[in-house]
């Protein structure tokens, strides 16, 4: 049987959670689509939020796991890409209503602020947990959908936040 | 500071309370909470609202207002909010996560769940959220990034 594939993504303040989070996903049985960031250099968290909810709503993968230090980076990016559902949580009850009712399809947690035993029960809920179809349910997503602005440039672009790493280069962003 | 506040029916009684002890400590309320309201039109309504009252979020000075939105689980509000353009939402359910989204992120808004945090805890993650300034500088980049999305 095919493995099930899982997109993760994360910044470079939690690279060494993620590898933990990967490496417990591969031993549960799942293919891992690693999007990065992959070291400790000072990066910006909406490249991997963008990448990793792009690669679970154009199918490459089931669903997808979000990290930076409080996941709220990260998990507002991936958010706002279209057809991405994503929950920010701290614990499992959360995570299980998220997929339950919401149809989440990106689970987010913030590497400084939960434990690495507690995230991996976070995910092993979400990746388990079934969407649970009702009318009232399906009706919830249709309005948040429905709330998303048109984005033609966005999707799958890689080059769309090039001016501000640019920028960033060029001294222009600083303490 | 202005702060804008919504609840859904399972917020309603949370909320009631919070507003009840920010007002006594100066904070000046806006109350968007309506007789039924989901929880997607009241992160909608609160999400909108603060954006008006922030130029769009680009006002994240020390008494910029702040949106605050109780539903039953937070995450749910989350997920709507940050589908509005220029809106950084946050979920938070501990007082170092509602302080760090505003100094780093400079999150407009804040959903907390009353299935998920209890009435004290609720509080202090509002006020340490409502008390945290915006670091601003590297912190910007990401913001732009952000803000460029849909």
């Amino acid at each position: 049987m095919a493995k099930t594939v899982i997109s993760i993504g994360n910044d470079h303040i939690v690279t060494d959670i993620k590898e933990r989070i990967t490496e417990h996903l591969k031993e549960e049985g799942y293919e891992v689509i690693d999007n990065g960031t992959y070291d400790k250099l000072r990066t910006h968290y909406p490249i991997y939020g963008k990448k990793t909810a792009e690669k679970v709503v154009s199918g490459e993968a089931k669903l997808g796991v979000v990290l930076c230090g409080t996941g709220v980076g990260i998990s507002s990016s991936a958010d706002k890409v279209p057809g991405a559902r994503v929950a920010l949580v701290r614990d499992v009850a959360e995570a299980e209503y998220a997929r339950k009712a919401l149809n989440a399809n990106v689970v987010a947690v913030g590497g400084h602020i939960t434990g690495v035993d507690l995230i991996k029960a976070i995910v092993d809920k979400f990746l388990t947990t079934e969407y649970e179809e009702t009318p009232e349910h399906e009706a919830l997503i249709k309005k948040i959908d429905a709330l998303e602005g048109p984005k033609p440039e966005q999707t799958g672009n890689e080059h769309f936040f090039d001016e501000f790493e640019k920028k960033w280069e060029e001294g222009y962003y600083h303490d | 500071m202005k702060v804008i506040i919504g609840a859904d029916k399972d917020g309603a009684q949370a909320k009631d309370e919070l507003v009840r002890e920010l007002k006594e400590e100066g904070y000046e309320i806006l109350d968007l909470s309506k007789e039924g309201q989901d929880f997607v039109d009241v992160a909608v309504a609160v999400a909108k609202e603060t954006l008006k009252e922030t130029d769009n979020g680009k006002d994240k000075s020390e008494n910029a207002p702040r949106g605050i939105v109780i539903d039953k689980w937070g995450t749910d509000a989350f997920m709507a909010a940050n589908k509005l353009k220029y809106v950084i939402c946050a979920n938070v359910s501990d007082e170092h996560s509602a302080r760090m989204t505003r100094r780093h992120n400079g999150a407009l808004l804040i959903t907390l769940g009353t299935a998920v945090v209890g009435p004290a805890l609720l509080k202090s993650c509002a006020k340490a959220y409502l008390e945290a300034p915006f670091d601003g500088g590297r912190h910007m980049v990401r913001i732009d990034m952000v803000n460029k999305m849909a």
